[in-house]
């Protein structure tokens, strides 16, 4: 088995410099390329470049002032991203990453897949309490994690402890499988600590099924199945603003919540290193911040950013979590409890 | 006396093309699933020496399988056993209304994506579903879609209409000869059950319920959303935990290989179980059916009822949703757009797939066939593993493994579209085959020594002879290809771009910016294109 595997590498790296020669052929349409406007590869998660995301008119935007074409390559999530970049290696596209986020910096970082931004972050005026210096990374949104439930059917809990101890019914997301769920596996750590198995127990009583997404609880929850969702503090303001309705409300926790900061980096094997720098920097611009709260539905990075009526509504929680360092370091720990203490 | 006339058969078949172009589909076939399980093994991330020998000893890992083999096992048998009656019913009672469109409508079950499939089940049978109060009466009380009940009902509806379509067309197999015997013979009830009938099913059944096994230990979103939790979770799900969140290859790869193992074991003794029988041609012009018994007549009816409502009402009752907020939020043009998209590559794909099972079932010949004397070519005993073994494998390792390996050589972002029809094609291959074997098995019995005695030209004999026999097979082989490459979400997830995005992904866009009613017209959408592609593809 060794020997095939041998043989097939050797083969493969005959095929390897073949591909070299290949690519000087190639040269000269390389040059007729880049005569034409500059090209900005941006990788993100699809929700963000769909219809419905911030993507085509951040796009429209930043082309009116940059004359550049900005394109969009799109994975699933945030997860996946990382994945695309993780692959690709050397031979990536990417020149900006937007979409990862405070729980899979680490992991970026030690993957090598990302460069400093170059930019002062003391001019970009992000928000205090984010206390922003990383020299790689600039955040472009945030969200909190909370509990999203119906004001026409249920009177609000004001704590995770109340919740647990209550008979409602939960629906929440695999955090083996999306970001809201991992972001729950964060906050339950953050309040329960070395009681965390206690209180997953308690939630497994609590807990109408588990999905894979986000669609598919929300979906679910909006059909009546359950009276709580895990989902985003920023929610509601999705159904006050599109859908005029006031009937969706997240609950505040005394406890806090755990908070989930979107960010964005110039990518390492990027030649459009100023453009790149260009289109972070418009990111967190007041245009570009307004455009995203209203279509991401997460709130700005940026202070002072005018919105919407109906995010003075949404509940204000207080942060609470872990660095991205002790993140990357126990998230399997932390999967592996909770998957025991709910399977049983 | 037809072994004389068997000659020219054989040295057509010895002829170096048809050898040479196998042997280049099933090192195609081979070595796609061979090159992408390669490239996960060479892929270096922390690797743990200690894992294989952990997992092994995790009890949580034995509960895994053991819930995986459980809910495939009895999603298989209850799918089938509901199937049989009905099945028969449609081909022996002739006033069943809307057969055609009501066996359309089963193949569309396949391209439901499974959030509109769980929505739909909810909103029936869900803590809110209007059939709740019902069971609940009837119950007193206990009611809960989730769980083991909730996976079983998504996984029935979703695999009953697959063995409905293949067992009545083999129960229309059967001729009209055979049953005039039959009933000359005065062979009523049971026995006539066992000689007639019997052989006929006994073909296809342990496939069947091999291959709706399979597909039942691959489900995974279904499991978790209807299972209640991570208690009922598949394989699957670590499989995806391992690629995707943990990006941990080896692990994925261990988990692939023993799902490999334990499904792929399970698969052939269920097939050994099975064998082709053969079955007199089916004589053209009219056929006839022997009558039923009234009390017969009315099981199969009222089967024909409760299927039918269950199959159907799921979809109806996200109507309410899909329309509620009106057309206008629909992005049309998008929806135009993703939907041609869709079409091209369903159509490729479906029709490679169609080829290829053509061929492949062409020459993967059993002992029967052949005679104890001659000795099967080793190429004609892979091909039935090159066809079937891409159920097994789970289509994230393929996909992935596959990105992996060509990521130096193919620029992806110019080539993905490439690699989805393919992919696609493997995805719909075996389907393909095993539903297209006995029929090609059935010429081949009686036909085929008798045409090649009139020594055709190659081109002449296929277009004229071959054909126009296997039509309504291949037509059917098809449809099924059709919808399930139309249905394709995990595929188009790695290898698709923006520019041409397909249905199931604008779906679940839809779904992921809180466009839930749009998702579910699109869904809608989704359904009613597949169902129109069924209709002109089996048009008579």
């Amino acid at each position: 088995m060794g020997k095939v595997i041998l043989i097939m590498k050797q083969c493969l790296s005959s095929f390897k410099s073949n591909v070299k020669w290949r690519g000087l052929l190639l040269l000269p349409l390389f040059f007729v390329g880049s005569l034409s406007a500059a090209t900005l590869n941006v990788y993100t998660y699809s929700s963000f470049t769909s219809d419905w995301g911030p993507g085509p008119k951040l796009k429209r935007a930043f082309e009116e002032q940059c004359a550049c074409e900005l394109k969009y390559i799109s994975s699933d999530d945030g997860v996946s991203l990382l994945n695309r970049l993780r692959l690709e290696g050397k031979n990536t596209k990417a020149d900006v990453v937007v979409g990862l986020d405070d729980a899979l910096i680490e992991e970026a970082r030690n993957l090598k897949l990302v460069q400093p931004h170059g930019l002062a972050l003391a001019t970009l005026k992000l928000k205090s309490e984010l206390d922003w210096q990383a020299a790689d990374f600039v955040p472009f949104d945030l969200g909190y994690f909370a509990f999203v439930y119906d004001s026409e059917k249920t009177q609000p809990v004001t704590s995770m402890a109340e919740l647990l101890n209550s008979d409602a019914r939960i629906i929440y997301q695999d955090p083996r499988t999306s970001t809201p769920g991992q972001g729950l596996l964060i906050w339950m750590q953050a309040i329960y600590g070395d009681k965390t198995s206690e209180a997953w127990q308690k939630m497994r009583q609590r807990t109408v099924t588990v999905t894979k997404g986000w669609s598919e609880a929300y979906n679910l929850f909006l059909q009546g199945e359950a009276d709580y969702v895990l989902s985003y503090s920023s929610s509601p303001a999705y159904h006050l603003i599109a859908e005029k309705s006031d009937r969706y409300a997240a609950a505040l926790f005394s406890e806090g919540h755990a908070r989930q900061v979107e960010v964005a980096a110039l990518a390492r094997h990027s030649n459009q290193l100023e453009l790149g720098q260009k289109f972070l920097t418009f990111l967190l611009s007041e245009e570009a911040q307004q455009i995203i709260a209203v279509n991401n539905w997460m709130l700005p990075a940026r202070e002072g950013v005018e919105l919407p009526e109906a995010f003075s509504q949404l509940i204000q929680p207080k942060a609470i979590g872990f660095t991205p360092e002790d993140i990357h370091q126990k998230r399997q720990a932390w999967i592996r409890e909770w998957r025991s203490a709910v399977s049983r | 006396m037809f072994k004389h006339f068997s000659l020219p058969r054989l040295s057509f078949l010895s002829s170096s093309f048809p050898s040479l172009s196998l042997g280049l589909l099933l090192a195609l076939l081979l070595g796609s699933s061979g090159l992408a399980l390669l490239a996960l093994t060479g892929w270096q991330t922390s690797p743990d020496a200690g894992f294989w020998q952990e997992l092994w000893q995790d009890p949580w890992f034995w509960q895994v399988l053991k819930f995986t083999l459980w809910q495939a096992l009895l999603s298989s048998f209850i799918s089938v056993l509901l199937a049989l009656p009905l099945a028969r019913a449609l081909v022996m009672d002739g006033q069943l209304p809307a057969k055609a469109v009501f066996l359309r409508w089963c193949l569309l079950c396949f391209v439901m994506p499974s959030l509109i499939l769980i929505t739909g089940l909810v909103a029936m049978f869900g803590y809110t579903g209007w059939l709740t109060p019902l069971l609940n009466s009837i119950l007193g009380k206990g009611w809960s879609l989730y769980g083991l009940t909730g996976i079983l009902l998504a996984h029935i509806f979703l695999n009953l209409p697959l063995a409905l379509r293949v067992l009545s067309s083999q129960w229309a197999s059967i001729p009209s000869s055979v049953w005039q015997m039959a009933a000359q013979l005065h062979l009523t009830g049971w026995r006539r059950f066992l000689l007639v009938e019997w052989p006929a099913l006994r073909s296809v059944l342990p496939a069947l319920l091999g291959f709706i096994f399979l597909l039942c230990f691959n489900s995974f979103a279904v499991v978790l959303a209807l299972g209640g939790g991570p208690a009922a979770t598949t394989l699957e799900v670590a499989i995806f935990q391992a690629l995707k969140y943990n990006f941990n290859p080896s692990e994925a790869l261990f988990l692939a290989v023993t799902q490999l193992l334990v499904a792929g074991s399970l698969f052939w003794l269920f097939s050994r179980w099975g064998k082709l029988e053969w079955l007199a041609p089916a004589s053209a012009g009219q056929t006839w059916r022997p009558q039923t018994s009234r009390f017969t007549l009315w099981i199969g009816r009222f089967f024909y009822l409760f299927i039918a409502l269950y199959l159907t009402l799921p979809v109806l009752g996200l109507l309410p949703t899909a329309v509620g907020k009106g057309l206008a939020g629909l992005p049309w043009l998008k929806l135009f757009k993703a939907s041609g998209w869709s079409l091209l590559f369903a159509l490729i794909a479906s029709l490679l797939a169609v080829l290829m099972a053509l061929q492949l079932s062409w020459v993967s010949r059993i002992k029967q066939q052949v005679g104890a004397q001659q000795k099967i070519s080793w190429l004609s005993r892979l091909a039935p593993v090159a066809a079937l073994h891409h159920l097994i494998i789970p289509g994230m390792v393929l996909s992935v493994g596959l990105y992996i390996f060509f990521m130096p050589f193919i620029n992806w972002m110019d080539w993905g579209w490439l690699a989805i029809i393919w992919l696609n094609a493997l995805i719909a291959l075996p389907f393909s085959f095993s539903q297209l074997k006995p029929a090609v098995f059935s010429y081949q019995a009686n036909y085929q020594r008798l045409a090649a005695s009139l020594g055709l030209p190659f081109g002449i004999y296929w277009w004229r002879v071959v054909l126009p026999y296997l039509r309504p097979a291949l037509k059917r082989v098809a449809a099924i290809s059709l919808v399930l490459t139309l249905g394709d979400f995990a595929i188009f997830g790695i290898f698709g771009q923006p520019e041409y995005t397909t249905l199931p992904w604008l779906i679940y866009e839809l779904a992921g910016s809180y466009q839930l009613a749009a998702a579910a017209l699109a869904s809608l959408w989704l359904l009613g294109l597949a169902f129109v592609g069924l209709m002109l593809l089996e048009r008579k």
